[in-house]
């Protein structure tokens, strides 16, 4: 039997999902283990140090470095208030002195008697992170950080933009195939994820980002539209961290692609509840996806054991959709999976298979440009 | 091996960061033939995490198409009885998308800048190139560490003897982050300290414990003369010695093979060397690849060596446009396309890296971004190929605004004898004329230039064969 491994984004309607919430440095753990928390919790907390000025005293002065300790008013180890002075010249009889004033708050670190530099630190920062999803504490890493768990559909999108967002899920389309534009956005979506059909124009991104909702799932977008997003061309595919206010997922790819059914009827079936999502995406080894995260805790005695592609491979019977131009986006089954190489338009010559569309039309395919669908 | 100890049949794998290919050799009337290729996606990523999902895949492929039976199993039949199974397997590896690092200097124009170039030249996608002046909260400098999961980070800064808080200050911030390297979970994160040497003990302090930690000499040991040599090659012994070998499964693929796994370029290189010395030519080689695209050349008897890790057919397709520009690669594309129409292709072929042309203007287009990352890989290669050797290494301050050598450069496009081309988008274009055109307008050869393509895709297998089992190799090639 042919086995062939075909890589598919993750869609689950219900599925056990574990997201671990780490400090970006050790800090306070705020929940135990076995707590039930909302997207909002805050679960645990740190000080990170405060920033660093570093102010050229010796420079401002007009002295040799060395002569540093001679002017500072201030010691390692003070503290200091902005516009305070942190070293002041003898001047002339007492006459004509020169201040240097701390540009901040906070403590004076470092004198260097080497560069002439003071270095000044901010007061320290306080740094929370919430638990994202709701669902319940299953690990405490002291000091660290926890792991929540939760029940819910788990949608995986292809790339994203933007951060980590909660709101209500909102369809704003009719069907999968139509696009998201300007006219069907308003101020009731605020704070909501807003679901597109085939595409998301700019301007109905932009109103989106105007009424304020916290995120945009869609099938497609373009890329120079990213780019006027971004405010530049994206060439590594490392996302996540821009300052946008709403999160933009594609679960299909660049240019207007219909949604994939499975995906949007499951969004539609959820409409009206609380989704966590992210927009963070690598493309590369150790691969983020951006995802959709829907808790629905109340129908955890309908999980039932996950199977996935990764058993079977693609057989005859398959659910298919297709990736690549010329059929992209196009959904069907696996009719044959020939074992002989075949000659394609390209001249390309590759392992292929036949499918069979929805609409009953038939194609042969190389293995590469189709993913399997999985729920 | 057979009773007689001739090896009979070698299968040998190469898992690139897109596709993982093997080939089947074997002794066909006293000569070593090769039988078939196969190949599959790798899988580095979830679900799999395994590069030998991929391996295995590859090597059924190969199984279906010479119906010659290698695996019982999951479990290479080994050695080869006649009728099933092999003597030698081997494998090479470039799986894991590259190399990606962070850089870290005191001023941003200064020392973070000279950190990039190290990091550049020893063939790393710098991610981000952190400074003490770069206008970031240190907060934002750890959850950016953080997020991007490098697989290496530079630190620099100072002048030898100047000053070490700065620089300390630096590794306070990467401390703090205490960064996990993305692949693997059970080896620390390898750092490179390359500044003020009278900071060493305190940077030993702070990152000693929990990561990696490697001393170099400064690569700023004065303000007016750059030192990057020791960086850059501790950057590659790291990456081969210490990432690579995190990719996962890796440690269950050197548990199969018959002799060490070789990565990639490295095996390439050893065949393209071992061309230009068997035969006494001027040679460059180059393999594009889906993350990366390496350049290699021997003028006047030495072998140079850059790994372009930011220009590649898949993972980095999207990074070609932005750096060649849309005007430039639609120059070679012989039908009219909407820049909207090319631009979501490109970024296609970027979020789903696996997939292949099926379209003949697809492949065209893919054909036109490849001429772009030939000849940006290889303005690469002229202007560090200079870098790397010796003295020639060390800059004045007045290079350290100019990142070309030019006047040089070993590379002599009018005594180049051979060029030799592989990788995906060369080794399986449709037509042979096409990977010729291909060659052509990426390196623009001036003299009589005798043009080669690794056709079936397997320069990588057999220098690694070469070290191993020389005569089949030679033979095959």
């Amino acid at each position: 039997m042919a086995h062939a491994y075909t890589p598919g984004l993750r869609v689950a309607e219900l599925t056990v999902l574990r997201k671990v919430r780490r400090l970006p440095i050790k800090g306070e753990v705020l929940v135990a283990k076995g707590d039930a928390v909302t997207s909002d919790t805050i679960v645990a907390r740190t000080h990170l140090p405060g920033n660093v000025q570093l102010v050229n005293v010796a420079s401002k002065l007009g002295l040799p470095p060395e002569d540093l300790p001679g002017v500072m008013v201030k010691k390692e180890g003070d503290a200091v208030e902005k516009g305070e002075p942190i070293a002041t010249t003898k001047g002339f009889f007492g006459l004509f002195k020169s201040n240097v004033p701390s540009p901040c708050d906070g403590s004076l670190e470092n004198i260097s008697t080497v560069t002439g530099q003071v270095i000044l630190r901010e007061p320290p920062t306080p740094i929370q992170i919430d638990a994202y999803v709701d669902g319940q504490v299953v690990e405490v890493m002291e000091g660290e950080g926890v792991a929540i768990e939760t029940v819910g559909t788990f949608i995986q999108g292809i790339f994203g933009v933007g951060g980590e967002k909660t709101g209500d899920v909102r369809v704003a389309v009719a069907n999968a195939g139509e696009v998201l534009d300007a006219s069907k956005l308003d101020d009731s979506m605020k704070g909501q994820i807003v679901i597109g059909g085939s595409h998301v124009t700019w301007d109905g991104l932009q109103k989106a980002m105007k009424v304020g909702a916290a995120g945009v799932v869609v099938g497609g977008f373009d890329d120079p539209d990213l780019k006027r997003l971004l405010g530049k061309d994206l060439g590594v595919a490392i996302t996540g961290h821009e300052d946008v206010t709403t999160t933009l997922i594609l679960t299909e790819g660049f240019g207007e692609i219909a949604m994939a059914h499975g995906t949007f009827d499951l969004l539609k079936k959820r409409e009206g509840r609380k989704a966590s999502i992210n927009g963070a995406t690598q493309i590369r080894a150790g691969v983020i996806r951006p995802e959709i995260v829907i808790p629905v805790v109340e129908e955890r005695d309908k999980l039932q054991e996950e199977t996935t592609g990764e058993a079977t491979g693609l057989e005859i019977g398959s659910s298919i959709r297709v990736i690549r131009e010329p059929y992209f986006g196009r959904l069907g089954e696996v009719t044959q999976l020939p074992n002989e190489l075949q000659k394609m338009e390209s001249e390309s010559m590759v392992r292929v298979l036949e499918v069979r569309f929805e609409d009953g039309s038939e194609a042969l395919l190389p293995r590469a440009n189709v993913e399997m669908i999985e729920h | 091996m057979s009773e007689n100890g001739k090896v009979r049949a070698i299968v040998a794998t190469d898992c690139g960061s897109t596709t993982t290919k093997a080939i089947l050799i074997k002794l066909v009337d006293g000569e070593y033939r090769l039988i078939v290729r196969g190949e599959a996606p790798t899988t580095v990523e979830a679900p799999f995490e395994d590069v030998t999902r991929g391996v295995l895949n590859a090597i059924r492929e190969v199984e279906e198409l010479s119906g010659h039976e290698v695996l019982d199993g999951e479990t290479i039949i080994h050695p080869n009885d006649g009728e099933r199974g092999v003597d030698l397997y081997l494998s090479t590896s470039s799986a894991g998308g590259g190399l990606q690092m962070m850089v870290a200097g005191v001023v941003m124009s200064m020392t973070a800048e000279s950190a990039e170039r190290a990091a550049l030249g020893a063939g790393a996608i710098v991610m981000d190139a952190l400074a003490s002046n770069d206008g970031r909260l240190a907060h934002e400098k750890i959850e950016r560490i953080r997020h991007l999961r490098p697989d290496m980070i530079l630190l620099s800064g100072g002048i030898d003897g100047g000053t070490v808080t700065h620089v300390v200050e630096l590794g306070q911030v990467i401390s703090a982050a205490d960064p996990k390297p993305r692949l693997g979970t059970g080896y620390n994160l390898p750092i490179i300290y390359a500044g003020n040497v009278d900071a060493r003990d305190e940077v030993e302090k702070l990152l000693g414990d929990k990561t990696a930690l490697d001393m170099v000499d400064n690569l700023r040991p004065v303000l007016e003369r750059e030192n990057l040599g020791p960086a850059r090659d501790k950057i590659h012994d790291l990456f081969m010695e210490h990432v690579m070998a995190q990719a996962p499964g890796y440690n269950k693929l050197m548990g199969w093979t018959d002799a060490p796994i070789m990565p990639t370029p490295a095996a390439v290189g050893s065949i393209i060397e071992t061309i230009a010395k068997r035969q006494d030519i001027e040679v460059v080689g180059v393999d594009i690849g889906g993350a990366t695209t390496d350049v290699f050349s021997v003028f006047q008897d030495t072998f140079n060596r850059t790994v372009s890790a930011n220009l590649g057919m898949s993972y980095s397709v999207s990074n070609v446009l932005a750096e060649a520009g849309i005007e430039n690669v639609m120059r070679w594309v012989p039908f009219e396309l909407p820049e909207l129409e090319v631009r979501n292709r490109i970024k296609n072929k970027m979020i789903r890296p696996t997939t292949v042309p099926q379209a003949l203007d697809d492949l065209k287009l893919e054909q036109a971004i490849a001429r772009e990352a030939l000849r940006l890989a290889f303005e690469q290669h002229k202007s560090f190929a200079v870098g790397l050797k010796g003295v020639q290494q060390e800059r004045t301050i007045s290079d350290a605004f100019s990142q070309s050598a030019s006047g040089e450069t070993l590379v002599n496009m009018m005594e180049l004898d051979l060029l030799v081309g592989s990788g995906g988008v060369l080794s399986h274009a449709p037509r042979r004329q096409q990977a010729a055109m291909m060659l052509i307008d990426g390196f623009l050869p001036e003299g009589i230039t005798r043009l080669a393509v690794d056709s079936i895709f397997m320069m990588p297998q057999l220098g690694v064969l070469a070290e191993v089992h020389e005569r089949s190799s030679r033979r095959t090639a």
